[in-house]
């Protein structure tokens, strides 16, 4: 208590208050317990807390000071500093600047993750319900369920407030007719009308309640509609769908923003599907009344405080009615949070591409990691610095700078670099970022909103920079004004080491980096260039070719026979595309196993077309078989079911074609030798092939005889369209590239961490450089006696490059084991994966270390070149 | 200077010391204080105004007399300046002078 009394009284005034304070304490103490006591002694001192008790700062016996006076000339001494150390601040400023403006768009990518679907303001009660099949060998998890799962849903289920589906095929890719233009629109998705209660799609024009009361109509986004109607107004326009049906344009809403998990550029109801398919009342399929078809994505809002657990064993129920039955059970039905399906979703069969908390993750830690070794140069710089400087503190001291003073000044400088790197960072990140929206396929923007957040971020480099800059110089400012300008003082010790451990970190950063990069070059490479087991070159997939008839397509097939550029034609399943996967049993087989086998619908030729070898068994008759019960299998599928490929021939499948009743019996013919159609992310998929006796639809695939002079053969081939399906555009893509698009998330992975490892190498290697520059300062007068006494340029140059070698094989030691973890964990999302090879760690070795000779080289180089006489001299 | 203006706790405090002649210290005139007016001011109080009748130069201050109450700590003594002394006289003048001025009326004719 006296203590906190003397701290804030005026010395000449406290001790005679100090005195009248104890006796009166002492009287109190008389009457009262001690705690009264103390509780009015401490109520008494703090009574004291008023202007005429308190110690004046600037009392008479010093001089008093405006604090702000030396402020110009703090900021004109480290103005003078910056320009006389040109390259230090410089190497200072660029560090800083590059890895802080690289740290920004990292952050803004992550913050442009994490947001989402967060726009929708129901968005906490919106759960999505998909489902899981369990069988012995496989558990597949789909994001789909049938459609009539919705009435279910809304009849008996009170915690469910209001249900609404999505449906899109991508395969659909219908032809939307206005005017004079004729396009096929990717982005139709089906929708019920719900989908505008549950999220939030802003409607511009019409009236979400109403819009799809009709199943004739057609709700546009902004895009779509500039593109058909330019500035006109859309509403109530008729569109041709499908060139049969007549769409009322009902609404118009925004462009669906970036960051939602679904993107459609146009709606339509789904009732219109289900109308076509049960062609306005002559037909019979209903795809309401479908329970073998799980084909929507199902959101469903629930009553607020349901549990989710709870809901989804009760949920149960539908699955064990209208999913499991005695030929296939093992359906589960999950539900999933809305905000967690771009991040967390594991899911087959997404409306889109979803983001991955890995990637997030990689990302968040390579920010962090710039972000430190940044902030190391700076650190390492600074006490380069200030052991440089150590003579200008004694001087000052000398002249009676005070300690805080210098404090300042020195804080004054590094703020200011600080300041200057923060610009330049922002700068470059608004310079950069059209650059890496492009590679991250974002569009991304600093805007208003994240400003208060960029402060935030430089605010918390200001700290760290100015602290970690600040570290040094105290030591400089505690060493004594002789002391500093004896020419005696050094780096301590301690000191020294811990530059080394900073520097230590830095490179073993690095090499995790380089590792990195190079795993991840290796990987992508080896998808790229591994034989899938199929030709994929030079084949044409034509996008309308499922809507020839059988009678177009033979024609169709005529004429290209005789092209001589075009080598085969084909319909039916396309090898390297999706396909689907049905449940089969072993006729005689007595337990009854269920095995999840894909099916695949192939044409005539499909062995030919895509260069597949009958390992065992025969391939299918040129015209089909007579019942066309006749299956091919590949070898994994053999495997699976436990059979070695000649055992195989003459066993019996039997399987439930969708919307068949009875199961049909399929005799295996031949076995096929693997071939990974599916993605190399998973291992070769058991297959069957089926060959139709008749016919099979589906895509046409063309294989050119060769690809020089392509455009006059593509054009040849539109000719030939043109003539058999008029209608419909001539649209084309390429099987290879389609199967490399499945890799454009590693690609993207792959060249983010390029860039990103490259500037942390290169922050890391100023870094270097700057402390070679200041070990070899250090180091002038030794190496000059060195030389006197006969030490060869080359000695000396291994002798400066030594210190810095041995740091860079610890970095390396501790690096690798660590990259060797860290890139096994990565690599095993893979079915095949290239193996972490000595090869990589030598590179990474050999490249670091020829880093940092460069950067140590030729400041080691200078020293041991210098004429002794300069270095020795002494005046 | 502040000008020579007494607050009427100042005047009172003045007159405390003039009253303790050569033992006047913080806790001594808080406890004289009490027994002649029967207040009880907080000793900050005293202290304050102590600190600004130090200023004004109406009383001056040294050190002494440590005693064992008191912690060993010495006290300040206070003692009146002569322009303390004036200024208390000039105070007492002015309210005789002002009590003289006042209508013998105000006190007899009872109407307030």
């Amino acid at each position: 208590m006296l203590r906190l009394f003397r701290w804030f009284c005026r010395e000449e005034l406290s001790e005679a208050v100090e005195g009248d304070l104890l006796a009166l304490y002492e009287q109190k103490r008389l009457r009262m317990p001690k705690f009264s006591a103390d509780i009015w002694y401490f109520g008494t001192v703090l009574s004291f807390l008023q202007a005429f008790a308190i110690k004046r700062r600037k009392s008479s016996s010093k001089t008093s000071l405006n604090p702000f006076h030396m402020f110009t000339n703090n900021l004109k001494s480290a103005l003078r500093l910056m320009r006389k150390n040109g390259s230090y601040s410089a190497i200072n400023v660029l560090g800083l600047a590059t890895g802080l403006s690289a740290v920004i768009l990292m952050s803004l990518f992550i913050v442009d993750e994490l947001s989402y679907d967060r726009f929708h303001k129901k968005g906490q009660q919106i759960i999505r319900l998909s489902y899981r099949l369990e069988t012995p060998n496989a558990t597949r998890r789909v994001a789909k369920l049938p459609f009539p799962i919705k009435q279910q849903l809304l009849a008996n289920y009170s915690q469910v407030m209001q249900v609404a589906r999505f449906y899109y095929w991508s395969g659909d890719s219908p032809i939307i007719e206005y005017g004079d233009q004729k396009n096929t629109e990717e982005g139709v998705y089906f929708a019920d009308s719900e989908v505008f209660e549950l999220f939030n799609f802003k409607f511009l024009k019409g009236n979400p309640a109403t819009a799809f009361s009709d199943p004739r109509s057609i709700i546009l986004t902004e895009k779509v509609a500039k593109k058909y109607f330019g500035d006109e107004d859309p509403m109530g326009q008729v569109i041709r769908y499908k060139n049969e049906d007549d769409l009322v344009v009902t609404g118009l809403i925004e462009d669906v923003p970036r960051n939602s998990h679904i993107t459609f550029d146009i709606l339509v109801p789904i009732e219109l599907q289900r109308q076509r398919w049960l062609g306005w009342g002559t037909s019979t399929y209903d795809l309401e009344k479908d329970w073998n078809w799980a084909a929507a994505w199902t959101y469903v809002q629930v009553a607020p405080e349901t549990n989710l657990e709870e809901l989804v064993s009760a949920l149960q129920a539908i699955a064990n009615e209208h999913l499991n039955t005695p030929e296939q059970s093992g359906f589960y039905i999950e539900a999933q949070p809305l905000f967690d399906i771009h991040l967390n979703s594991d899911k087959s069969a997404e409306p889109g591409a979803n983001g991955s908390m890995v990637q997030l993750y990689t990302f968040g830690a390579i920010a962090v990691l710039i972000l430190l070794i940044a902030c190391i140069n700076f650190v390492n710089l600074a006490a380069a610095q200030a052991n440089k400087r150590i003579k200008e503190v004694g001087l000052r001291k000398v002249l009676g700078a005070r300690r805080h003073e210098l404090l300042i000044q020195l804080l004054i400088e590094s703020l200011m670099l600080v300041l200057i790197s923060s610009i330049t960072a922002v700068a470059l990140a608004y310079v950069s970022l059209p650059y890496f929206n492009t590679f991250m396929n974002k569009s991304l923007a600093i805007t208003a909103t994240h400003i208060p957040y960029l402060l935030a971020l430089t605010a918390l480099v200001f700290t760290i920079a100015a602290l970690s800059g600040l570290r040094p110089s105290i030591a400089a400012i505690r060493a004594g004004a002789i002391q500093g300008l004896s020419d005696k003082f050094n780096a301590s010790k301690s000191n020294q080491r811990f530059n080394k451990s900073l520097v230590i970190g830095q490179f073993v950063v690095c090499n995790l980096l380089i590792i990195g990069i190079l795993v991840i070059h290796n990987q992508l490479n080896f998808l790229q260039n591994k034989d899938l087991g199929f030709d994929k070159e030079g084949m044409l997939l034509l996008r309308h070719g499922r809507y020839l008839s059988l009678s177009e397509y033979d024609a169709f097939e005529v004429k290209l026979g005789q092209m001589s550029k075009v080598k085969n034609i084909n319909r039916g399943y396309v090898a390297g595309t999706s396909s689907f996967t049905n449940t089969f049993k072993v006729v005689g087989d007595e337990n009854e196993d269920t095995y999840s086998l894909g099916i695949k619908w192939v044409g005539k030729g499909f062995t030919d077309m895509f260069n597949l070898e009958v390992v065992a068994g025969i391939n299918f008759k040129e015209n089909g078989n007579a019942d066309g019960t006749e299956v091919l299998i590949n070898a994994a599928a053999a495997k699976a079911l436990g059979w070695t490929p000649e055992e195989s021939l003459g066993r019996r499948l039997s399987f439930k074609p969708g919307g068949a009743r009875q199961p049909e019996e399929q005799l295996v013919i031949g076995v096929l030798a693997d071939a990974n159609f599916e993605s190399l992310y998973d291992p070769v998929l058991p297959s069957i092939f089926k060959r139709p006796n008749n016919h099979v639809g589906g895509q046409v695939s063309i294989k050119l005889a060769n690809t020089r002079d392509l455009a006059a053969t593509i054009g040849e081939i539109e000719r030939e369209w043109k003539e058999v399906k008029p209608d419909f555009p001539f649209e084309y893509s390429f099987l290879d590239q389609q199967i490399e698009a499945q890799y454009i998330k590693e690609e993207r992975l792959a060249s983010a961490i390029n860039y990103f490892a490259l500037l942390a190498i290169f922050i890391a290697c100023m870094g270097l450089f700057a402390l070679a520059s200041f070990a070899a300062q250090q180091r002038t007068k030794e190496m000059g006696v060195r030389k006197v006494l006969g030490a060869s340029v080359s000695s000396l140059f291994v002798l400066v490059c030594k210190n810095f070698l041995w740091l860079m094989v610890i970095a390396f030691v501790v690096s690798a084991p660590l990259a060797y973890y860290l890139f096994g964990l990565w690599l095993q999302d893979f079915a095949y994966r290239v193996n972490i090879g000595m090869e990589v760690f030598v590179i990474a070795a050999g490249g670091s270390f020829l880093v940092a000779i460069l950067a140590v080289g030729s400041q080691s180089l200078k020293v041991a070149n210098s004429d002794p006489v300069d270095t020795l001299r002494y005046e | 200077m502040k000008g020579t203006h007494l607050g009427e706790f100042e005047e009172l405090v003045l007159l405390t010391i003039g009253i303790l002649n050569d033992d006047a210290f913080g806790l001594a005139i808080k406890e004289e204080l009490t027994k002649q007016t029967g207040r009880t001011p907080m000793i900050s109080a005293v202290h304050k105004v102590l600190v600004r009748l130090e200023d004004k130069g109406f009383v001056k201050s040294h050190m002494g007399g440590a005693t064992k109450e008191r912690g060993g700590r010495q006290k300040r003594l206070y003692i009146l300046t002569s322009d303390g002394k004036t200024a208390i006289n000039r105070s007492r003048e002015l309210r005789n002078k002002m009590w003289g001025s006042v209508p013998q009326v105000v006190w007899e004719g009872g109407k307030g």
